[in-house]
């Protein structure tokens, strides 16, 4: 590209003063935008407009890496919390066990449910009765010593 | 991130471990060990419909009859168990534990309960371990053993 001629740099930095002022339409910063890329000339008028629209580039970049890494960084969250949710539920909400019988008796298995019912019923009966012999002699004993105290002079 | 999603993980596992069954010294009773004797019964329920509207999910069962001297054997482990128990009702007849209703630690939200019954001393002929796993509480059980 060759030289500019001083009213095209004029008029370029009335544009970049236009823009500072914040007068710009979107337009025409556009158009700043391109003639500050294309064009090989400084001055530092254009070197600021430049070194500014370099800025807010990064800028952009900056904000959606950073609205990116956000992002991410959620969806880490989340993910995490749904791990441990699902740990959590898996391991602390009891599930409804299978049913099942299991009887050995004299080293004969069986899976019929009445046998195993059978048996442990005949067991809490057997327990049932010890228990209350238990109460009974508990019972006795308590007497013995109500006997004993009602004896002493 | 990644250090925080391994450190939190690692927490939930040494959590859980402190919830784990603690192993029973009566598990050593049941699975095996009696399967060919002649002499034992031993049973597994689970998931009955009636003991479940009681609380109950789980119940191991083992019957000995007429081999007294099993209860050297498996007295001790009852005790073990037992001494770690939250509440207990035991009855002692000439040196033997006669009969034992523990409830044990829970494992989990599970309760846990322990009858052992040794008719030596009151002239039977068996030997009786019953333990019970379930939601059940602790009256229910007991009202269970109450005539």
């Amino acid at each position: 590209m060759g030289q500019i001629d001083n009213t095209t740099l004029e008029n370029i930095h009335e544009l970049i003063d236009k823009f500072f002022d914040a007068q710009t339409s979107p337009d025409e910063e556009k158009i700043l935008r391109q003639i500050l890329v294309n064009i090989p000339y400084s001055s530092p008028k254009i070197d600021e407009a430049r070194a500014y629209f370099s800025l807010f580039a990064m800028n952009k970049k900056a904000s959606s890496r950073k609205k990116r890494f956000a992002l991410r960084r959620i969806i880490s969250i989340a993910a995490t919390i749904t791990v441990i949710a699902v740990i959590g539920i898996a391991y602390f909400i009891p599930s409804k066990p299978n049913q099942e019988y299991f009887s050995c008796i004299a080293g004969n298995i069986s899976d019929d449910e009445n046998t195993a019912l059978n048996i442990f019923y005949e067991q809490i009966n057997d327990a049932a009765e010890a228990n209350s012999i238990m109460e009974q002699t508990i019972f006795e004993s308590i007497n013995d010593f109500s006997d004993a105290i009602n004896s002493q002079p | 991130m990644n250090r925080l999603f391994i450190s939190l993980i690692i927490t939930i596992l040494c959590s859980a471990e402190a919830f784990c069954q603690d192993g029973l010294q009566i598990d050593k009773i049941f699975g095996g060990r009696y399967h060919n004797n002649p002499a034992a019964a031993e049973t597994l329920i689970q998931g009955n419909d009636d003991l479940e509207d009681k609380g109950i999910s789980l119940i191991r069962t083992l019957k000995l009859t007429n081999v007294f001297d099993e209860a050297n054997f498996i007295e001790p482990l009852v005790t073990a168990d037992g001494a770690k128990a939250i509440e207990k009702t035991v009855l002692y007849k000439d040196g033997l534990l006669y009969l034992g209703f523990y409830q044990l630690p829970p494992d989990g939200k599970k309760n846990r309960y322990l009858i052992y019954l040794n008719q030596k001393p009151k002239g039977g002929d068996k030997i009786n371990v019953i333990f019970i796993e379930g939601n059940a509480s602790y009256d229910t059980v007991s009202k269970l053993i109450k005539k």
